[in-house]
């Protein structure tokens, strides 16, 4: 029985035997994924609530409206301040990393890991309480005698995006430490020794040849910043609105699944629009490094 | 012996461990099924605990049967059900008003069989369904919710809550949630206007704005509000507000004179059910003067709706009797309904920052 699978495997179906390994993959991601999605498409091109009428009214419906249009930017503001936040803060993390010692690398691993070890509700209510009008924050600027009441820190964009940068952090600086080990030392030595000042250096050498890090970075924190539906409810509260919790208020609150269908189906496709830029500015500076 | 064999060994031993383990797994779960556990729903947090601790325990007295309880947001409940008509994922559901009448208008719930709910003849008519289709199980009462330490004198209106001394320090719940919803209308009612006239309310949330200093995605952050020193005064529930104050939270709930705030909870039998009997017996249960009468105690205070049920602890300062509770300031959902969504929509864009 054996020795049939082993000339099977070695005989000239090898690629056709690891097409068939992909099939479980394949037919999950059709049931679970495609054909919701395909459903979901469908619901969004009704015109009424009872999905009697087919149309895209939902999608005039939103982009007529200038409160909607806000929410899609604001989401959209809030995956790129948040990436812009990791790449500032992650880039010099992801930089001690690959320029320590292995005995350090290991204590550092573990730290920048740390967010997510732990849940995202028990990481985003400990920012609601270091936030908060009674929070850490508001205290300690009370007792240095810098305010004499509390400001306003909580439920605010500001504070998503702090909270979001430090829950997605890990998924920046590890693509960044990836990209950042891969490249040769003696490039760099090679720019010094033509007399290039280490900023010159970072920035004609280092900088471009992170890029794929960086963008993979950037493409997992964008993504995971504007769907990141309990931080935006828990520190944006109830008086900032993103993309997903209108989604699902339109669904299960005002039983509107056409018109959240929609929403959902524009965010979507907004996303996809990023990434596929993304993707063309990261073809753009392989193109550059080459050449 | 090579390494091979050895690995082999050990998968024999492995797949003998997991078949020893297996076979008694098979019939612990095979029991499950021959005992018939009924799916039941209850709300998160209290209710949840509250039906665990109480409810439960009395049904399996009743019964000889067990239940096994799904926490779940009477919308979300809703959801699931309309997903899966034909083969409904819990046998009995407990819903919030408005939930519960868009159920009734899909069609999701079946008669009680009233013969197997003799408990029906507690309650006072205005709590059952004219169907049949369900019963109110419980009820809870809203108030005026202070912080005692910063606010000396007890709050006795809603207007209250537009005294300039208030600034920044009232809270709002979205419409999203029951609670935000029967208060607007509760507002509305207060000024003149009615379920379907709700301009007065917005226009006080209007004016209310300065003093807002935060609105609470759900009742649940609003009681996260209060602990924090966040906010200062709001609606909210008695339940929470007395689990907040065995917490040490230094909040109190004040009549408003518009009167208290009544929302009621169902419990309905689900259209499909293979139990319908046993979920007759679990309604049955929950409208017992027993369980009722243990609910009303610390620290649940949920509202009995069984009239033999006394009133106690700190729903005693309250209401005397479940026939006082229907004087209470109460929603017509059935006109609410409908302009829900159209409501929602108005409360995002006025309270946006």
């Amino acid at each position: 029985m054996s020795s049939v699978v082993r000339t099977r495997v070695r005989g000239s179906r090898r690629i056709a035997g690891d097409w068939l390994l992909t099939l479980p993959l394949s037919v999950f991601f059709l049931a679970f994924v495609a054909v919701p999605l395909a459903l979901l498409a469908a619901i969004s091109l009704h015109n009424d609530a009872a999905m009697t009428h087919a149309g895209l009214h939902q999608y005039a419906r939103f982009f007529s409206d200038s409160y909607n249009r806000g929410i899609l930017w604001s989401t959209l503001g809030l995956g790129v301040w948040t990436t812009a936040s990791c790449i500032v803060l992650g880039y010099p993390v992801a930089w001690l990393y690959v320029s320590s010692s292995a005995h350090w690398r290991r204590p550092l691993l573990l730290c920048i890991l740390l967010p997510l070890l732990t849940s995202s509700v028990v990481r985003t209510f400990a920012w609601v309480v270091i936030l908060g009008n009674e929070g850490l924050v508001n205290q300690v600027l009370a007792a240095l005698g810098l305010i004499g009441s509390p400001v306003k820190l909580l439920y605010t964009p500001a504070a998503v995006v702090l909270s979001l940068a430090q829950i997605e952090l890990p998924l920046m600086v590890l693509p960044l430490a990836t990209a950042l080990s891969a490249i040769d030392p003696r490039l760099s030595e090679a720019s010094h020794a033509l007399g290039a000042s280490p900023w010159r250096t970072w920035w004609r050498v280092t900088l471009p040849l992170s890029v794929p890090g960086l963008l993979s970075g950037t493409l997992l924190v964008f993504t995971g910043a504007v769907s990141a539906f309990v931080v935006q409810t828990l520190v944006g509260g109830g008086q900032l609105m993103y993309m997903p919790f209108y989604i699902y208020q339109q669904a299960i609150q005002s039983q509107d699944y056409p018109f959240a269908a929609a929403i959902a189906m524009i965010l979507l496709v907004s996303i996809l629009v990023m990434v596929t830029l993304l993707n063309y500015g990261g073809r753009k500076t392989k193109g550059f490094i080459h050449g | 012996m090579s390494k091979i064999d050895l690995d082999r060994r050990r998968i024999v031993q492995a797949l003998g461990a997991l078949g020893a383990v297996g076979l008694p797994l098979s019939g612990v779960i095979g029991n499950a099924y021959a005992a018939e556990s009924l799916a039941a729903t209850t709300f998160p947090g209290a209710w949840e605990e509250s039906h665990r601790k109480i409810l439960l325990p009395a049904f399996r007295k009743a019964t000889g049967q067990s239940a096994t309880l799904t926490a779940s947001q009477a919308v979300d409940t809703l959801t699931k059900l309309t997903g899966a008509r034909a083969n409904p994922p819990f046998d009995v559901v407990m819903m919030d008003e408005g939930p519960y009448l868009i159920g009734v208008s899909q069609g999701l719930f079946e008669p009680m069989p009233t013969s197997k709910v003799p408990n029906l003849a507690d309650l006072p008519a205005k709590f059952i369904d004219p169907k049949g289709l369900g019963a109110y199980t419980s009820g809870q009462v809203y108030g005026i919710a202070y912080n005692t330490e910063k606010i000396k004198q007890a709050p006795t209106s809603w207007n209250d809550l537009l005294k300039p001394q208030f600034k920044g320090r009232v809270g709002l719940v979205g419409l999203d949630s029951t609670l935000g919803l029967v208060w607007m209308v509760a507002l509305a009612k207060m000024l003149g206007g009615d379920e379907a006239h709700m301009d007065p309310a917005f226009d006080f949330i209007r004016r209310l704005m300065p003093n807002v200093g935060a609105v609470a995605a759900n009742p649940g952050a609003l009681g996260t509000l209060f602990q924090q020193g966040q906010i200062d005064i709001s609606c909210h529930y008695i339940n929470n507000v007395e689990s907040l104050k065995a917490k040490g939270v230094p909040v109190a709930l004040a009549r408003p004179a518009s009167n208290w705030g009544l929302v009621r909870s169902t419990m309905n039998i689900v259209k499909n059910t293979k139990m319908a009997d046993l979920a007759a017996a679990y309604i049955n249960t929950a409208l017992s003067a027993e369980v009722q009468q243990q609910m009303t105690a610390a620290p649940y205070f949920v509202a009995p709706t069984n009239t033999k049920v006394p009133f106690g602890g700190a729903l005693a300062q309250i209401a005397q009797s479940s026939s006082e509770l229907e004087s209470f300031v109460q929603v017509d959902w059935a006109k609410l309904n409908p302009l829900r969504a159209g409501y929602i929509d108005r409360f995002n864009r006025e309270v946006k920052v």
